[in-house]
């Protein structure tokens, strides 16, 4: 469905290229996770795959149609940005932002649609009028979340969603990302250096490394026996010192995040 | 990672708060400003005839009767020219502000935004606006123009938008690249929205502070260039006149000089303690904000 | 093992308005000789603050109070003086880079503080930094010294960085979430060079961070911080077994690993940590916690005491129970109850 046929892209004054000849396909309802250290290239891969920044050579086509963005015209992949407190202007209402893609309704559909949205993502829809610097970072994504969904993306990338919120914060996003997924059945391309978070999203890998493809494979082939051995490196260097001992059972697992907008 | 302390609610334009207790320069200098304006005020109120002269009334001394600030070498109570030259001089600087802002914030904008040629472009010409000193401007279109009010406000404005413009393209080739610049992007924004929507309000308060400070320099400029006989002349009134009146009988009738000299000390002092107290204020909102 | 640092009733408050929030209630900690000590905690949870408090770096509009001890020297820890910021203890800070100026050659920044400060020569400044250097993996520390901070790599400025706050010999040093400018190799050779130097030094050194897999790993004792207290306190290695405290159980939990399972829900902490005005009068943690009971909302467990194996929980420390307390799905009403 996102098809991306050997895209390259070098910024002028720079002697390697940022990405080199990657091609991968996503389909509708999985997750395909790039993973690589930073200067991999990943960011200008994710500008690239929403149309914010034209490739050299190659292509990336949504259902055949090359992807571009122009004023006017809401994009079909959205993104959701690594800083959540820069991902929504800070002087209008977090309601303002979330209803910024929705065209050809009356104010009274977009409010409703503004509290449907919320709700979907477990904020309080009372608090649509409020300015995103009354919310935390885990909030601040649910709410970039529900503006991305506002626009019924095709395709969601991902740039780094969860590195800069907490461990227990991250965990209700990364549920509410699942939950989101099977049921609006977006393609998803999460960008990331967690393997951890890889492993709990992604049904594909794609490993960068300065710009290139090294390994591109299924999850679980992926984790349980690597090919190359960059990836067998990345993996090594994130191998605990034991498992974790049984996961010990605080209630029966919920599918979605809890809501966090008590304060 | 640490959390800052109290993320509570709160609008970043800084007149939707305003926590004077909290902010002692702001409120010195809006306190000033008021007091001021307050003593022109009833300065053109109670004494009505700003203008009249009367030789035989010529440099009396301040607590004469009926002449609290004491009269100039024609008489005139210099009471009345200074609230007189405090709205003058407060009516330029408005006008030179608003005009500046308006001409710097587009050029900016337009910098800023679209970049490329266009911001290569603007910015030199800017750079060569900056290198002119205004003082030689001022003589030569002195030389050209007949002085007047408006004449005079142009003139400040040609030179007054300049540090509007770098100060709103900085601030948007900032804004440029955050997060929700490229959503809405991606949502369909149309130009005119990016514009208007996102950018003119990430600028606003930047502009606001720039302003304050501004009126103050304007003030100064009007003063000096009237002190020259570039400005504005009588019939109406200006303090640079004024003081440029009594420069030479100084030792005599220090009045004429020394009470249009404070006023307009005092009034710059006021715009720039309110600007550097709202630079106060909206910085505090940024570092709350930015963790 | 003798201490090297240590705190004692330390609180951190911060101004509002007129009067004072406090951020960190008072907490008691004790770092030993040639041992790394963890601090874990979420955001808000206090840990930079109070690792701040005790070398004396806490910013504007914020205030200590109790007792710090450095190296052998207690202070009141409102005001303890500059100079043991520059000898007894140092700081590495999440970002190499801020703690660089740009403008002077790296050699030159790594020397002059302690010939300022008058610890040593500048030509034996200069020995021990092309020594730390070479220590920390650098070989051509010559080369190094002469570059200037924008012509390093990540990995070289967060070596520099560790190489500058080793340069006086502190016997404390703080590591502050020296996690999210790295990538995932270079950051763990960087806190493995960090625990081998202090312990070949014989320097404390105390890990800040909010990855409580990383933490284990380095560190040989561990304290977790929520809401502004110090909730459980143990040995890295017991932690993952049998961690006391349910706040450490819930976050050890939720934490994902590449042995997750694909495509499955996280355990999550329902809720969110109380903000600093909102804490209840009882235990901190009680209005999440699936095991709370009428003590726990009234009264607030003690502290943990300073290099005690603890939690600071009613439950935990009710003696009947040898080990873990048993932990069934709670009473059903308080896992699906909205937070307030």
């Amino acid at each position: 469905m996102l098809s991306v046929q050997g895209v390259s892209r070098r910024y002028p004054r720079s002697p390697r290229p940022a990405v080199h000849s990657v091609s991968f396909t996503v389909d509708e309802g999985t997750t395909l996770a790039i993973v690589g250290e930073s200067g991999a290239g990943k960011s200008t891969l994710c500008r690239m795959l929403v149309g914010l920044e034209a490739p050299d050579t190659g292509h990336i086509l949504l259902d055949g149609q090359p992807v571009t963005v122009r004023p006017g015209r809401v994009s079909r992949l959205q993104m959701v940005f690594q800083d959540p407190f820069s991902a929504l202007n800070p002087l209008h209402s977090v309601g303002w932002s979330i209803a910024e893609p929705m065209t050809g309704m009356s104010r009274g559909q977009r409010r409703a649609e503004v509290v449907r949205l919320l709700t979907l993502v477990g904020i309080a829809a009372d608090r649509a009028a409020v300015r995103p610097a009354a919310f935390s970072g885990g909030q601040l994504q649910r709410v970039a979340l529900a503006r991305a969904l506002a626009a019924r993306p095709r395709v969601l990338v991902c740039d780094e969603p969860t590195s800069s919120l907490d461990v227990s914060v991250q965990a209700q996003v990364l549920n509410l990302l699942l939950r989101l997924q099977d049921e609006e059945r977006f393609a998803c391309v999460l960008v990331t250096h967690d393997l951890g978070v890889v492993r709990v999203l992604a049904d594909d890998v794609l490993v960068l490394r300065s710009g290139e493809a090294v390994e591109h494979a299924p999850a679980d082939d992926l984790f349980t026996c690597p090919a190359h051995e960059y990836t067998r490196s990345l993996l090594a260097a994130v191998q605990h010192e034991a498992a974790p001992g049984p996961a010990v059972p605080a209630g029966p697992a919920r599918s979605g995040g809890e809501s966090d907008d008590g304060h | 990672m640490t959390a800052p302390p109290v993320p509570r609610p709160h609008a970043l334009r800084p007149w939707a708060r305003l926590p004077l207790n909290a902010h002692p320069t702001l409120r010195l200098g809006l306190l000033i400003l008021l007091g001021t304006l307050g003593v022109a005020a009833w300065g053109t109120v109670a004494l009505p005839g700003a203008g009249q002269q009367d030789l035989a009334q010529s440099f009396l001394p301040p607590l004469s009767p009926g002449h609290l600030l004491g009269t100039d070498q024609l008489g005139q109570d210099v009471l009345a020219w200074t609230s007189a030259g405090i709205w003058v001089g407060l009516e330029v600087s408005l006008a030179v502000v608003s005009i500046s802002a308006v001409t710097g914030i587009s050029v900016g904008l337009c910098a800023g935004y679209f970049g490329g040629v266009v911001d290569a472009l603007v910015m030199r010409l800017v750079d060569v606006c900056l290198s002119i000193p205004p003082l030689l401007v001022f003589v030569a279109a002195a030389a050209l123009l007949r002085p007047s009010m408006l004449t005079l406000i142009l003139l400040i404005s040609v030179v007054a938008w300049l540090p509007y413009a770098r100060l709103v393209r900085s601030v948007v080739l900032v804004e440029r690249e955050r997060g929700y610049l490229l959503a809405a992007r991606l949502s369909g924004a149309t130009r005119r929205r990016v514009l208007a929507g996102h950018l003119l309000p990430a600028v606003s308060t930047p502009v606001l502070v720039l302003s304050s400070l501004q009126a103050g320099y304007v003030l100064l400029w009007e003063a000096g260039l009237s002190f020259l006989g570039l400005g504005i002349r009588p019939p109406q009134h200006s303090l640079g006149y004024l003081i440029a009146e009594g420069r030479e009988t100084l030792s005599t009738a220090w009045w004429v000089v020394v009470f249009p000299g404070a006023a307009l000390a005092l009034l710059v002092l006021a715009a720039h303690l309110i600007g550097d107290g709202l630079r106060d204020l909206v910085q505090q909102d940024v570092e709350i904000l930015g963790g | 093992m003798s201490v090297v640092a240590s705190a004692r009733n330390l609180s951190v408050d911060a101004a509002r308005g007129r009067t004072w929030m406090r951020l960190v209630d008072p907490v008691d900690l004790d770092v030993h000789a040639g041992e790394v000590l963890g601090i874990v905690g979420e955001s808000g949870a206090g840990k930079t603050l109070t690792t701040r408090a005790l070398v004396g770096l806490l910013p504007r509009g914020t205030r200590a109070a109790g007792e710090v001890t450095l190296a052998g020297r207690t202070f009141d820890a409102r005001a303890i003086p500059r100079q043991e910021l520059g000898r007894t203890a140092s700081v590495v800070l999440q970002n190499p880079l801020t703690g660089l100026s740009p403008l002077d050659r790296v050699g030159r920044q790594l020397t002059e503080g302690v010939v300022h400060l008058r610890l040593m020569s500048q030509a034996a400044a200069a020995r021990r930094a092309t020594e730390l250097l070479e220590r920390l993996g650098l070989a051509d520390s010559a080369r190094i010294l002469r570059l200037y901070p924008h012509q390093l790599s990540g990995g070289m400025a967060q070596r520099v960085a560790i190489a500058s706050a080793l340069m006086p010999g502190p016997r404390l040093v703080v590591v502050d979430e020296p996690t999210t400018a790295l990538d995932a190799n270079v950051r763990i050779e960087v806190l493995r060079l960090i625990s081998e130097l202090g312990r070949e030094a014989g320097s404390g050194v105390i890990l800040v961070s909010h990855d409580l897999a990383l933490v284990s790993r380095f560190c040989q004792r561990v304290a977790i911080m929520y809401a502004g207290r110090i909730v459980e306190q143990a040995a890295a290695s017991d932690l993952r077994a049998t961690a006391r405290h349910p706040y450490t159980r819930a976050l050890l939990n939720c934490e994902v690993s590449i042995q997750a399972r694909s495509r499955a829900s996280v355990p999550v902490i329902p809720g969110a940590p109380p903000a600093p005005l909102d804490w209840p009068a009882g235990c901190v943690y009680a209005p999440r916690c699936p095991h709370a009971w009428d003590d726990c909302v009234a009264r607030r467990p003690a502290p943990v005491a300073p290099g005690a194996r603890d939690a600071a929980c009613h439950l935990a420390r009710l003696p009947c129970r040898s080990g873990a307390p048993d932990v069934t799905a709670g009473p059903a009403g308080r896992e699906g109850m909205p937070d307030a």
